[in-house]
């Protein structure tokens, strides 16, 4: 032990108390660091760790009615350099980056060695690489390479609804379809936060979250169904490749409300890459293109004519084959006369010298003031961009045979919306409604900022009316014109078109090409479904009635099933359709219309009030086949009386106890 | 501080308490400053808490076999500790680890730093040496091989080159020559010669002589070589009275350097705030007056030369390393015990702890024949035991 006065315990005691002066000291700098220059060191300490970050918040997402996705934005990292801030040497650092951003390494420097702050090395690159490359920076503590978060649009389903949903170009802005008509809605904003970063620029802290969307834009519902437009899209491509067609375009609309379901158009494109294809297949054909819409026109036609009380259903027509106007010779698409025929005749074997007589009866002054009633010559209004207005007649300037060739649906220019927003009206007791594609923008709170509501236009004529026409416009789908439509098990409206098409170079028609069509509606007794179907051009058979009156029945047959729309009670399932013919013509009782049933093929005989034995033995006697249905008396039969039916074809006929 | 004393028995007891804290808020502190840096680099933020606790663990064993031989018997085996650490640091200097352009670690079953034994060996070494001369009454001069043998341990160690260890090698053996007692006239040329040095060097390699700019004024040097000060400033001034919370502070986000390492402290004031770093430095003020205590109340002179030499081993690498933080004196490479990362530092000073407790356990069994009273509550339980 050591004494208690020793000289060591003495240095020891000094020793201490030098070990108490400095901590005491310490003590006192740290005080004065952090009572004293604080306030100066903690401003100077935010100062080095924030950064003044431009964000681009993602532009707004696109829904299709039921939600789900058609059009998103993800945010994509760009990577820029500031070459004030490079560390270190440009060639050494464009050759760590040269295999991740796949750039040649004089390109890098170059870029490295631009000076100035703010210089792109490459946009939206994938997380991925952009991992791979902040590996690199930290790796090799580089300072100036930085990442901005920019806006990627990215459309999921590819061309699904590409016309409709649009594109967008660099620096967020939307090139085409909805995405320019609410580009300025659901655009990404351009942020300029403060953000915390950690010493090569990181976000650190709560500003790692700032880059989330959190204030992400609106958002967009349309009123596509994915579903169906998916069916539309589908059905389109097979008429396109089974007739050759140069253009096509499907829409299908809510008659009651004006809503689009789907909306399609050929030749289409893929919007995320959108750049690999010609401007002109951008096109929606749908609003942007005029067309002379023919025989589907007359059912407006038909419309005005019942309305003005020109004409019933039952009255008679005189057809001769042609009918000459003011020199201009107007022939039957068959080139068959039909002689003397009634007006539900006329429009199920849509014939041309009828309507161009009721044409004239109706004049010139009535059948452009219906024809702006039910919206044409005017856009819809619809919200897609670059809509068509079409072109109509000057009603002082009309001569009989402008009269006579409107009458039909040609020498005027309708959109083809406008044609099935005209039809729709129809459907809808004779309610036109605006057409509409967005159902809904919702704010980033998910609160909805605006709902579309159906707006109807105008009556443009009585629901007596619209139900006389729906039911004559049924008829062409069961007995006429349009039976390749039929849609087993429910009833539908409709009418063919096949239009000549007008050459774009002269006032004339380009020969041998035509526009085959077909528009109709469903089901009859609650119309839901409208739709309409354009084949431009098609090789071979041009027939809207052949060509497109099946790609109707093809996509309403899956979209009846979709939407779950129970069958018409009283249907006819017809599970072997007698097979089209060339000429098939109704012949009632009192006309004297000689028919000439071709080689195998025999005149269906009536068979109502027949036991099932009778018309069992009758339809046999004919070469038909009996399929009975019930007991008792005939009632119904499948294919009308005095129809030209294959022989051997099978006829439904519905018995009932009276 | 005698108050204190009443919730434990003896100096050693409180010491291991001290310890503990200390631990404790190295533990929280080593996480905090080194999750970024483990998350981005290893993918595994708690890489360095893991290693942490790993060598807390071993130091403790370490500490409890320090505390169990009696360490007169530890200290006199002279050879043994001299040529031992030699061996270790002719090793390091060729088969040794590069890491950061320098050769400090070695790997013989672990990973370890020899320079941080060396610490220990010169204490010891100089201990035995002192205290003998102590007990003979006899003169103390410089001229003397603990002295000689921590000049080559020194020159080991700056070889490696690790300039900070080897100023802490020499200087703690000083210190103890100092303590001991040496003539006036030496202490006057050590001076001189010691100031000579400290010119020669701070001139003599262009870095150096700019680390002396960069601590004379940082912020003339920001970018550059008082980087380090700078941001390490920034940090204690922007944690304020209670600190920006634990996890919350920016500056290991990269600005710092070696913030979990040799800036730990800097990164404690940020977090912790005013208050944690006194408790910090309130701390070790406590384990220097317990080390002095035991070291006066050591059985022999050398033990108590022994317990001063490892008081002033902590306390000193303490002051050397807040020093530095808070920008008082040039950037070197000094841990902070306890509280800065590093494996070996802590196990060494865990040691350290526990030969302080060995000393205490002697004086404490030489109670009752020497001249130390039992303090008042062994007195107060030793009544009770009657």
């Amino acid at each position: 032990m050591l004494g208690k006065k020793s000289r060591v315990r003495r240095h020891i005691a000094w020793f201490m108390s030098i070990v108490m002066f400095l901590a005491v000291a310490m003590i006192g700098r740290i005080a004065w660091i952090q009572f004293v220059n604080g306030d100066k060191l903690l401003a100077k300490a935010r100062s080095q760790l924030g950064d003044y970050k431009e964000i681009q918040t993602p532009r707004g997402t696109i829904y299709d009615r039921t939600g789900r996705e058609l059009a998103v934005s993800l945010m994509a990292k760009s990577l820029y350099a500031s070459p004030d801030e490079i560390n270190q040497d440009p060639q050494w650092i464009a050759k760590l980056l040269e295999p991740v951003l796949k750039m040649p390494v004089a390109a890098i420097k170059a870029r490295l060695m631009a000076g100035g702050s703010f210089v792109w090395l490459r946009r939206t690159i994938d997380a991925e690489l952009a991992e791979k490359v902040q590996k690199i920076i930290q790796e090799n503590k580089v300072k100036g390479l930085h990442f901005l978060e920019e806006s990627k649009r990215y459309y999921p389903n590819d061309d699904l609804a590409a016309h409709v949903l649009g594109f967008v170009g660099t620096d967020d802005v939307g090139l085409n379809g909805i995405e320019t008509t609410l580009d300025r809605q659901i655009k990404g904003r351009l942020d300029r936060r403060r953000i915390d970063t950690d010493s090569y620029g990181m976000p650190i802290f709560e500003s790692v979250f700032s880059f989330t969307q959190k204030n992400q834009n609106k958002s967009v519902y349309l009123t596509i169904d994915s579903t169906i437009q998916f069916i539309v899209e589908e059905s389109l491509d097979q008429a396109m490749a089974a007739t050759k067609a140069q253009t096509g375009t499907i829409i299908i609309m809510n008659p009651k409300t004006g809503e689009i379901l789907a909306m399609a158009c050929r030749p289409n494109y893929n919007p995320n890459e959108f750049y690999n294809y010609k401007p002109q297949s951008w096109k929606n054909r749908a609003v942007s293109i005029l067309y002379e819409p023919g025989s589907t026109f007359k059912t407006v036609i038909a419309a005005a004519a019942l309305q003005e009380g020109v004409v019933t259903p039952e009255e008679k027509f005189i057809d001769r084959g042609y009918v000459e106007v003011s020199g201009r010779k107007i022939q039957n698409w068959s080139r068959e006369s039909y002689g003397r025929i009634s007006f539900e005749d006329v429009i199920k074997q849509s014939i041309n010298t009828s309507f161009v007589q009721l044409g004239l009866k109706l004049g010139a002054e009535r059948m452009n003031r219906y024809a702006k009633l039910f919206g044409f010559g005017k856009t819809t209004d619809i919200e897609l961009p670059g809509e068509e207005s079409g072109i109509l007649f000057d009603t002082e300037k009309m001569r009989d045979s402008d009269v006579a060739t409107m009458a039909i649906g040609q020498s005027i220019a309708v959109t083809p919306l406008q044609l099935l927003t005209a039809v729709s009206a129809i459907a809808n007791d004779g309610v036109l409604m605006r057409p509409y594609i967005i159902k809904e923008i919702v704010n980033a709170d998910g609160k909805s900022e605006t709902v579309t509501s159906p707006q109807p236009v105008r009556q443009v004529v009585t629901k007596e009316t619209a139900q006389k026409l729906i039911h004559l416009l049924e008829n062409v789908i069961t007995q006429g014109g349009g039976k390749k439509a039929i849609v087993d098990g429910y009833h539908f409206a409709g009418k063919t078109g096949t239009a000549q098409k007008a050459s774009s170079t002269d006032a004339g028609y380009q020969a041998g090409k035509y526009i085959a069509s077909f528009v109709g509606f469903g089901p009859t007794d609650n119309p839901q479904l409208a739709a309409l179907i354009i084949l431009d051009s098609p090789q071979g058979i041009y027939y809207g009635g052949q060509i497109a009156a099946p790609v109707f029945r093809q996509v309403m047959t899956q979209v009846v099933r979709y939407l779950n729309i129970p069958p018409n009670s009283n249907s006819w399932n017809v599970p072997n359709r007698p097979k089209p013919v060339a000429k098939t013509e109704t012949k009632k009782a009192e006309t004297k219309i000689i028919i000439k049933p071709g080689k195998g093929q025999v005149v269906v005989p009536d068979v109502k009030g027949l036991t099932i034995r009778e018309a069992s033995a009758l339809l046999t006697k004919h070469g038909l086949s009996l399929i009975p249905k019930g007991s008792g008396l005939a009632v119904r039969q499948s294919i009308p009386v005095n129809t030209i039916a294959e022989q051997g074809t099978e006829i439904i006929v519905v018995f009932e106890q009276l | 501080m005698r108050n204190i004393f009443k919730y434990w028995t003896s100096p050693s007891e409180a010491l291991l308490f001290v310890v503990f804290v200390l631990l404790l808020l190295g533990c929280i502190n080593i996480f905090s400053a080194s999750f970024v840096l483990a998350g981005h680099l290893l993918n595994d933020s708690y890489y360095f808490l893991k290693r942490h606790l790993f060598a807390c663990g071993v130091g403790i064993v370490g500490m409890v076999l320090a505390a169990w031989p009696d360490y007169r018997k530890i200290i006199c085996r002279h050879w043994l500790l001299f040529a031992g650490i030699v061996a270790l640091l002719m090793a390091v200097l060729h088969i040794g680890i590069d890491a950061n352009g320098a050769r400090r670690w070695i790997r013989i079953g672990i990973k370890f730093q020899p320079s941080e034994l060396a610490k220990l060996v010169v204490i010891m070494l100089s201990a035995s040496y002192l205290g003998t001369k102590l007990e003979r009454h006899r003169k103390i001069s410089l001229k003397s091989w603990p002295l000689a043998v921590a000049i080559v341990l020194g020159f080991l160690v700056m070889r490696q080159p690790d300039m900070g260890t080897a100023v802490v090698i020499v200087g703690l053996c000083i210190l103890m020559y100092l303590l001991a007692g040496i003539p006036q006239r030496e202490i006057l040329t050590m001076l001189f010669f010691g100031i000579m040095t400290i010119t020669f060097f701070s001139f003599a390699a262009p870095y150096r002589a700019e680390r002396i700019h960069a601590w004379l004024d940082p912020w003339a040097y920001q970018q550059t070589g008082g980087y380090q000060t700078v941001q390490s400033l920034l940090a204690i001034g922007s944690g304020g009275l209670f600190g920006t919370g634990f996890g919350m502070g920016a500056s290991k986000f990269y600005y710092l350097p070696e913030a979990h390492t040799d800036f730990a402290f800097a990164v404690l004031c940020q977090e912790m705030g005013f208050v944690g770093a006194l408790l910090v430095i309130v701390l070790f003020c406590g384990l220097c007056v317990l080390g002095i205590r035991i070291a006066i109340q050591a059985p022999d002179p050398a033990g108590t030369m022994l317990g001063i030499g490892l008081t002033a081993l902590i306390v000193g690498q303490a002051i050397g390393n807040i020093a530095m933080v808070i920008g008082v004196i040039p950037v070197t490479g000094v841990p902070l015990p306890f509280i800065s990362y590093g494996g070996t530092s802590l196990i060494v000073n865990l040691i350290a702890i526990g030969l302080l407790v060995n000393i205490s356990r002697k004086s404490l069994s030489n109670s009752n024949e020497d001249t130390v009273k039992p303090t008042k509550t062994v007195r107060h339980r030793l009544q009770r035991v009657k």
